[in-house]
């Protein structure tokens, strides 16, 4: 026969107990998980915001790591002129710049960064879609190899950083680009 | 990844659709949740991790409430979790808004990250705050699987673009859902339907309406033209995608509620926002405007709280202020409906109030999609000849007549006479309607195919 | 529910998993096309899976576009698309109308003041500089203005008339002198087709009008008899078709004007190419797309032809690719033709005419290009 241990203890006082019983325990566990989780989100942030912006960087590392990416050595450093030449922008109210282009007009490979403050990035932005625009309008119809290449420009912005690309080898020319600055 | 592109319909959907049929029933919401994850990461590869982070946070939130039973205990982790909820939301979607406002009125230099939105941050974050505050509020209990959860949140029908789906009207069906043939039927009608209206209606509409929009120099009837095409656009673009969202639940055994009802039926700016966004203005209604006493109170708090719910409506749809502009717009109208005009509406005929709220709505939208000022002006200067390059010019009459059947198609398509019609058919002449869905999904797919343009508006959400 | 309606749920249900099981079947085991010559464009290739290329979102971008771009079928949904659209009243796509009985015409882009003001300045000062050469402008009209009336209705074109008139009279005070055009097409339009129907060129027929009002005023040959009237090709597909995606299909001739027996002889110098020819027709052209390259080889920086002519007259010409057409025309009058493309050409316009000897100057261009074009004026010096 089985015995039902009646309690003896009334309600209230047998509800006390619970507050330091298994409840208290889950409830700790699970503050320590959610402060786990702010700290992981406070880095996850950190590491977001680092990503989309950039380290300071002397420019003459960018310089050289985009002259050693490959196909650029086939391409001319360009001077101010042959800057304004192409980009119809005077590159001079960035702080620093390169750009990189072709001699052969039927080739529209070209790699510019520049560096300065927003004002400056956003006007020579707007000289690159005019830029790239125009470019287009010239393979419009001839060139389709070029107009490919024209409409996967990349373009980004990180930073104090404008930088723009148009070649085959543009993907690695971006890669070259952000393994700098981050 | 797009809704609208032949590699989600082509590619992704069907796969996913087999697998969660094929799986077994235990594992259907694991198979949800990692094809969700991939659909998120897809899009954004980086910003995955935000949304697990409030996956995880807000899982734990929920079995907190629940293990918690003093008032003072629970009010205090609901107020944390919500706080982070937001202080998330609000960095990563409002940060450089904030910043760029301070530098600009106060004269500071504070950095400008230049954070990219992650896509559907205010959706999921919505769904989350509405969950946590439901099991505060103990009208749902706690999801004790993660998976289930994170189910939940990261579902890839509602994730992108909604609607916001409330954690109790889908509970029971996370945990058993059924998947006939004639369910998944059902959700590919749905689908097909807002698939057309958003590749055959809206992106085509969109071009007459950036059409007008890039003209230096609009005529008055050009202007409203341009105005109305975009009214439209934005639309069959949102309700496009709601019902896909709706269809592909539906295929996988959810039912979520509606989020429009014809809204440009509406005859008060009132009875509007009770057809558009439904889940939206639900949301807001149940867990802003109602703890503050909604219409409870005193007129003057009872304007307070009409303006606070629709700042933050405004503000929800983007960090700009046009968008705060475009709530405040909504707020006055409704406050002068509430207490002025309302009754003087109602007397109105049905199609004198209808276009009434059409114009405001209309011009609503001008507010809506111009974020700088300067050009929100201008146009809104054209629609009354300010400006205006006359009243009517040879764009105008062009656009009209390249226009004509599109705009005319779209205006029956805002009535619900097409779809009851449509219904009718299915259940009468399947044979016809099989040929008529077929032919519409291979119109999507030519269009999907030779379409550079294909823009979702509502995407900065 | 109805059994009807459940009938209609369940055969929906097949049909699209039909449906899609036959276009991934096919998409599976097609090959990859590497450009579409329906389009005039590249398609995308598989793109490389890494790292960087993953976390960026490039891979994504360019793998959904390999999807669309490889996607099975896909010139027979452009067709229909095409089909859609022309049923539902559109008439002009991507700046291109599609006017009446199937003619494709390209729209006219007013250029901006700025633009205009520095173009025309540059060209007059240019023009001013050398008023000791004859000098002559032509600027083509093209098929918006001349072909109007084969416009869609209610259509709402630019106004290149208005440009020209507005051309002419900012020239007028240089010695140079304008050459229009309209009245001329306009009396051989019921005749003669002056324009091709998929494409935003003239015909050589055109041109050949074009060289008659120049001849008069330059005082060449007044007529064309040293030519000949050759079909060179009966299946030409112009840009527009491929830019506007009406008409796709649509092929037409491609009439050109070879010399004859009694034409002069050329040596023809691609001085960027370093490549000499004979004739002034390159014919590999015919067998790619682009069929109006057959014209002088498309376009390029500079190219000199010499003719057995011994009259001492050298011309310049300033041009697009319309005048690539005419050309072989003024091979009847002069010693020496100078063809630069400001576009491409990179070095000093002056110091060329000086090592050429030109004494004359001819600025042949259509308006279109004229009006969008920005790399004139750096050429003839502006500053």
């Amino acid at each position: 026969m089985t015995e039902h241990r009646v309690s003896a203890r009334p309600a209230a006082q047998r509800r006390a107990p619970q507050r330091r019983g298994p409840g208290a325990g889950a409830q700790r566990r699970y503050a320590i998980v959610k402060w786990a989780l702010l700290a992981a989100l406070i880095a996850y942030a950190v590491l977001v915001v680092g990503a989309n912006s950039a380290r300071n960087v002397d420019f003459s590392v960018i310089r050289s790591a985009i002259a050693a990416a490959p196909g650029v050595s086939g391409l001319n450093a360009l001077d101010e002129n042959g800057f304004q030449e192409r980009m119809d922008a005077s590159p001079t109210p960035c702080e620093d710049w390169l750009m990189f282009g072709s001699d052969d007009i039927m080739d529209v490979s070209e790699v510019m960064v520049a560096k300065g403050n927003a004002a400056a990035l956003d006007d020579l932005e707007s000289a690159l879609q005019r830029r790239l625009e125009a470019q287009l309008a010239v393979f419009r119809s001839y060139g389709v190899n070029q107009k490919d290449l024209l409409e996967g420009a990349r373009v980004l912005r990180r930073g104090d950083y404008l930088f723009y690309a148009v070649g085959e080898s543009a993907d690695q020319w971006e890669d070259a680009f952000l393994a700098c600055i981050r | 990844m797009v809704f609208s592109s032949l590699h989600f319909l082509y590619i992704y959907l069907p796969v996913v659709m087999l697998a969660h049929l094929l799986a077994p029933r235990r594992l259907r919401n694991g198979v949800l949740l990692a094809a969700s994850l991939w659909f998120y990461a897809w899009g954004e590869p980086v910003y995955v991790g935000l949304m697990l982070f409030s996956v995880a946070w807000n899982y734990v939130t929920g079995l907190q409430l629940g293990a918690a039973a003093r008032p003072s205990r629970r009010k205090a982790i609901l107020a944390g979790a919500v706080a982070v909820n937001l202080a998330v939301l609000g960095f990563f979607k409002y940060y450089g808004f904030l910043v760029q406002t301070l530098n600009g009125a106060l004269g500071l230099r504070l950095p400008d990250y230049n954070l990219p939105l992650p896509i559907g941050i205010s959706f999921y974050t919505f769904q989350a705050l509405s969950y946590i505050i439901d099991v505060y509020r103990g009208t749902t209990k706690p999801q004790p699987s993660l998976v289930d959860f994170a189910t939940y949140i990261t579902m890839f029908p509602q994730l992108v673009a909604g609607p916001i789906v409330k954690y109790a009207d889908i509970e029971a069906q996370l945990q058993k859902r059924r998947a006939t043939l004639a369910q998944v039927g059902q959700g590919l009608e749905r689908v097909i339907l807002g698939l057309a209206k958003k590749v055959l209606l809206a992106n085509n509409l969109g071009l007459l309406a950036d059409a007008m929009r890039a003209a230096p120099r609009l005529s008055v009837l050009s202007a409203w033209l341009g105005a109305a095409a975009y009214a439209l656009q934005i639309y069959f673009d949102f309700s496009g995608y709601s019902d896909m969202a709706i269809g592909m639940g539906r295929m996988l055994g959810f039912g979520f509620a509606e989020n429009f009802d014809y809204p440009y039926r509406a005859r008060s700016v009132t009875e509007f926002w009770r057809r558009w966004h439904i889940s939206l203005s639900g949301w807001f209604r149940d867990y802003v405007y109602i703890p503050l006493g909604g219409n409870r109170v005193g007129i003057g708090r009872h304007i307070l709280n009409l303006l606070a719910v629709w700042l933050l409506t405004g503000l929800w749809h983007g960090a700009s202020w046009n968008f705060v502009l475009w709530g405040l717009y909504y707020a006055v109208l409704l406050i002068a409906e509430k207490y002025v005009t309302g009754r003087a509406l109602s007397k109105l005929p049905d199609g004198v109030a209808r276009a009434l709220t059409l114009v405001l709505v209309t011009v609503g939208w001008v507010i809506f999609s111009n974020t700088d000022f300067s050009a929100m002006g201008r146009y809104l200067g054209f629609l009354v000849g300010i400006g205006a390059g006359g009243f009517a010019d040879g764009a105008f009459l062009y656009a009209l007549r390249s226009n004509a059947l599109l705009i005319a198609f779209a205006a029956l398509c805002c009535g619900p006479g097409l779809r009851q019609w449509q219904l009718r058919l299915t259940g009468r002449l399947p044979a016809v309607a099989l040929v008529l869905f077929a032919a519409l999904l291979a119109a999507c797919t030519a269009y999907l195919v030779h379409g550079s343009y294909n823009p979702f508006l509502y995407f900065r959400f | 529910m109805k059994k009807k309606r459940l009938f209609f749920l369940r055969a929906t249900a097949i049909m699209v998993l039909a449906l899609v099981a036959l276009l991934d079947i096919a998409f599976i085991l097609h090959k990859d096309r590497a450009a579409s010559p329906l389009e005039n464009r590249n398609l995308q290739q598989r793109p490389a899976l890494t790292l960087t290329g993953l976390m960026s979102g490039r891979f994504e971008g360019r793998f959904d576009s390999y999807v669309a771009d490889q996607f099975p079928f896909r010139d027979r949904w452009i067709a229909l698309k095409s089909t859609l659209d022309r049923l539902a009243g559109r008439t002009k796509s991507n700046g291109v109308f599609l006017g009446k009985d199937g003619h494709l015409i390209q729209d006219f882009n007013a250029p901006s003041e700025e633009n205009y003001r520095r173009t025309t300045d540059a060209l007059a000062r240019f023009l001013d500089r050398h008023d000791d050469l004859n000098a002559w402008v032509m600027v083509v009209p093209t098929a918006v203005t001349v072909l109007a009336d084969a416009l869609p209705a209610l259509a709402d074109a630019g106004d290149e008339g208005g440009y020209i008139d507005r051309l002419a009279e900012d020239l007028s005070e240089t010695h140079a002198a304008f050459i229009d055009l309209r009245g001329a097409f306009a009396r051989a339009k019921p005749t003669t087709p002056l324009y091709y129907r998929t494409d935003h060129h003239w015909t050589s027929d055109a041109a050949r009008l074009a060289y008659l009002e120049l001849a008069r005023a330059a005082g060449l040959p007044e007529n064309t008899d040293a030519f000949r009237r050759r079909l060179l090709s009966g299946g030409f597909q112009g840009t527009l078709s491929a830019v506007s995606g009406f008409r796709m299909e649509d092929s037409e001739d491609l009439w050109a004007y070879v010399p004859g027996d009694d034409a002069p002889q050329t040596v023809v110098t691609w001085v960027s190419e370093n490549r000499r020819g004979a004739s002034l027709f390159r014919e590999e052209c015919l067998d790619t797309r682009d069929q109006y390259a057959v014209f002088l080889g498309g376009n390029f920086p500079e190219v000199r032809i010499e003719t057995t002519l011994d009259n001492g007259r050298t011309l310049l010409v300033l041009k697009d690719s319309y005048a690539n057409c005419l050309i072989p025309f003024l091979t009847a009058g002069y010693h020496k033709i100078v063809v630069v493309d400001p576009r491409y050409f990179t070095g000093d316009l002056e110091v060329l005419m000086g090592a050429e000897g030109v004494n004359e100057i001819l600025v042949l261009y259509n308006a279109e290009t004229l009006a969008e074009d920005t790399a004139l004026r750096g050429d003839v010096g502006e500053s």
